[in-house]
């Protein structure tokens, strides 16, 4: 394990790469009551056309996929994720930007079994026909929110006139019609291709 | 390079703010020690904790929240944060900022309860972790105090152009609430339920004071607020307090402090016979809906704990119950939670939904807060909530903010209540509880922003 020590403001990051490929970082904070451990992938909204894996040909996804494949991972067969981090004291999250998506948790209590669920259920896709269209109820009013916000309106305006020929000019989220798109085969070929040891580190602090 | 804005999901930032959690369990109890001392006029809070490299110094002005007096509290912040005499533009107080090793200064208006509280915080870097350093301290808080106390006045009034620069600030924020429409459509329910109401007072100020408010004025207000404000300073980090004490007070001196204890009482709040539906029409793309409820129960009272499980198992949480039915069950929302207004005894129901959706949406949120008085609560809803407010709580414990804020609830409830105090109570909280406060909550006002049409 490399140790990288900072004398001046007293800290000590620890780095390791693990055989299967996984990079993690530990920053131990002994002060500090609360963990914080965050598992992305360098997948984000402007990976819209890839080669899958195993295939040959290139296809384009629907916009929006990373982000509404971010949603569906907290979704299992029998459950929800959100309930399991809950049932362990802690709060989970995630998010999607143009390069990466990340899901988190934070936690005073139960870390073990918290990095656990955060590891297991982030290699562990579930996707339904019906969960999939569940879903597009709720991201189509996360996008309806993102609508009536200047803010983000103007900063998605300028990317659009700056860029006109990549995808960052495209909504992370998609729009209500791209999203409708989208389907279970859909979102195994994005995870199968994009969900890869060697693309995803994890850090915990 | 990573652009910044990403989607955050499950969690508003709205509710976020309004989060005031602790510490225990796990690994270690961490106990926050606070001293008191008052001099000078003043009430100063040192909070020592090794746990910062920084060390954060906010000076807090209390005074009754009034229509007469907001919009000028509202402009100080703006018209102060423009420097002192001795350092008289934004360039030259970021300089003395930058030569503090980066130090941050910020100043904020807010309510809590029926009082306002004018905060000034400065983050500094602790002189222990920079070689060779060792008079941090002495400039920062006479930095602090050429801030509050030495404004850049010209004879009896502020500044003309500064005065009037920030003035048209302050206008331009008054006129952009409309634009953040969560943040309106809460403004909104509040005026609506606490009409004739001190809370319902706008902590922006209102445009039209602000047009006939003149550079003197402003002044004049000030000069009476430092001195007859509520003056509490607090402290935080990893400093000696003898050391702090001295260096304080040899500052910060207030003249002709009259301790009158005009102490904003919160008024109780009164029900309507009939819930109070409000529609308002925008032109926007997806609809706010909001529920204001009266709990009757605030941050002094014994079964506030109590109150805040019922929140938590309520709305809380993505576990809760509007989290669950709202969102997952049947897809209406991406967000749909709950919150207290701790020191005026409300409860906050919200909900960002399609048009069409008003009535259904309404109902299944009704539903719940029917389901919780009728204790429709298992005892794993219970325990899980208590966990995940204890864990709040310790997590707001990490930040030198979080728990100044929280230290600063005691101030405004006139009560004496610690964090680990805060974090005991809720692990003792019974399901009976939870459902006797159940009782007291009483639904209020219906504010829907909708789209023009309705539908």
């Amino acid at each position: 394990m490399d140790k990288k020590e900072y004398s001046l403001i007293e800290e000590t990051l620890f780095h390791e790469k693990l055989q299967n490929g996984l990079d993690v970082y530990l920053l131990p904070r002994p002060q500090m009551s609360k963990t914080y451990a965050i598992f992305s992938t360098n997948y984000g909204s402007i990976d819209r056309t890839f080669v899958p894996i195993g295939e040959s040909e290139e296809i384009t996804v629907p916009d929006g996929i990373a982000h509404f494949l971010e949603h569906k991972l907290f979704e299992k067969k029998d459950r929800d994720v959100f309930a399991d981090f809950g049932k362990q004291g802690a709060s989970a999250n995630a998010y999607t930007s143009f390069t990466k998506t990340a899901y988190l948790f934070s936690a005073t209590s139960n870390i073990e079994e918290n990095v656990e669920t955060l590891l297991d259920f982030v290699q562990d896709p579930y996707f339904s026909e019906q969960s999939v269209e569940k879903e597009k109820g709720i991201i189509g009013q996360e996008i309806k929110m993102y609508d009536d916000q200047p803010d983000w309106q103007s900063f998605m305006g300028t990317l659009r006139r700056l860029f006109k020929e990549t995808p960052v000019n495209i909504d992370i989220a998609g729009t209500s019609e791209s999203i409708s798109e989208i389907t279970n085969d859909d979102l195994y070929s994005c995870y199968d291709t994009s969900y890869h040891h060697e693309n995803m580190p994890f850090f915990i602090a | 390079m990573v652009i910044n804005k990403t989607f955050i999901d499950n969690e508003k930032s709205y509710k976020l703010k309004n989060k005031l959690m602790y510490k225990i369990g796990g690994k270690c109890m961490v106990t926050i020690q606070e001293e008191v001392k008052n001099f000078n006029g003043l009430n100063v809070h040192f909070v020592p904790n090794e746990k910062f490299k920084t060390v954060h110094i906010v000076v807090k002005f209390r005074a009754p929240l009034s229509r007469e007096t907001i919009t000028k509290r509202a402009l100080l912040p703006y018209v102060l944060q423009q420097g002192p005499k001795k350092y008289p533009s934004r360039k030259e107080l970021q300089i003395v900022l930058d030569d503090l090793y980066g130090a941050v200064l910020s100043i904020d208006g807010g309510k809590k309860g029926d009082s306002h509280i004018l905060s000034f915080r400065l983050e500094v870097a602790n002189e222990k972790f920079i070689p060779n350093e060792s008079n941090i301290m002495d400039k920062a808080v006479s930095l602090l105090n050429d801030v509050i106390f030495h404004p850049n006045v010209d004879g009896k009034s502020f500044h003309d152009t500064v005065f009037n620069r920030e003035k048209e600030t302050l206008k331009q924020k008054i006129r952009s609430i409309v634009d953040d429409k969560m943040k309106y459509a809460n403004m909104r329910l509040i005026d609506e339920m606490c009409e004739g109401e001190t809370f319902k007072t706008h902590v922006s100020g209102y445009e039209e004071d602000l047009t006939s408010l003149t550079s003197q004025d402003l002044y004049q207000y000030y000069q009476d607020l430092l001195k007859n404000d509520q003056i509490d300073i607090y402290v935080l980090g990893d400093v000696e307090v003898n050391k702090m004490e001295e260096v304080i007070s040899s500052s910060f001196k207030r003249e002709g402090y009259q301790n009158d204890n005009k102490k904003a009482d919160t008024e109780q709040s009164t029900s309507k016979k009939e819930v109070k539906e409000v529609i308002e029409e925008q032109n926007i793309q997806q609809a706010k809906l909001h529920i204001g409820y009266r709990t009757n129960i605030r941050f002094q009272d014994s079964n506030y704990a109590a109150l805040q499980v019922f929140n938590g198992v309520l709305g809380g949480f993505p576990g809760s119950k509007l989290f669950i039915n709202v969102r997952e069950k049947n897809s209406l929302a991406y967000y749909a939670s709950s919150r207290l207004e701790s020191h005026k005894g409300l409860l906050l129901v919200f909900s960002g939904i399609a048009p069409k959706d008003y009535k259904k949406a309404r109902d299944i949120m009704e539903e719940q807060m029917e389901a919780m008085k009728n204790g429709d609560i298992t005892e794993n809803e219970l325990k899980e909530t208590k966990d995940l407010i204890v864990n709040s709580l310790q997590e707001t414990l990490d930040h030198p903010q979080g728990i100044i804020e929280m230290l600063y609830q005691q101030v405004i409830a006139d009560t004496q209540i610690t964090p680990n105090e805060l974090i005991e109570n809720i692990k003792k909280v019974t399901l009976e509880e939870v459902i006797e406060v159940g009782k007291s909550i009483v639904e209020d006002t219906v504010y829907l922003l909708t789209n023009e049409g309705g539908a």
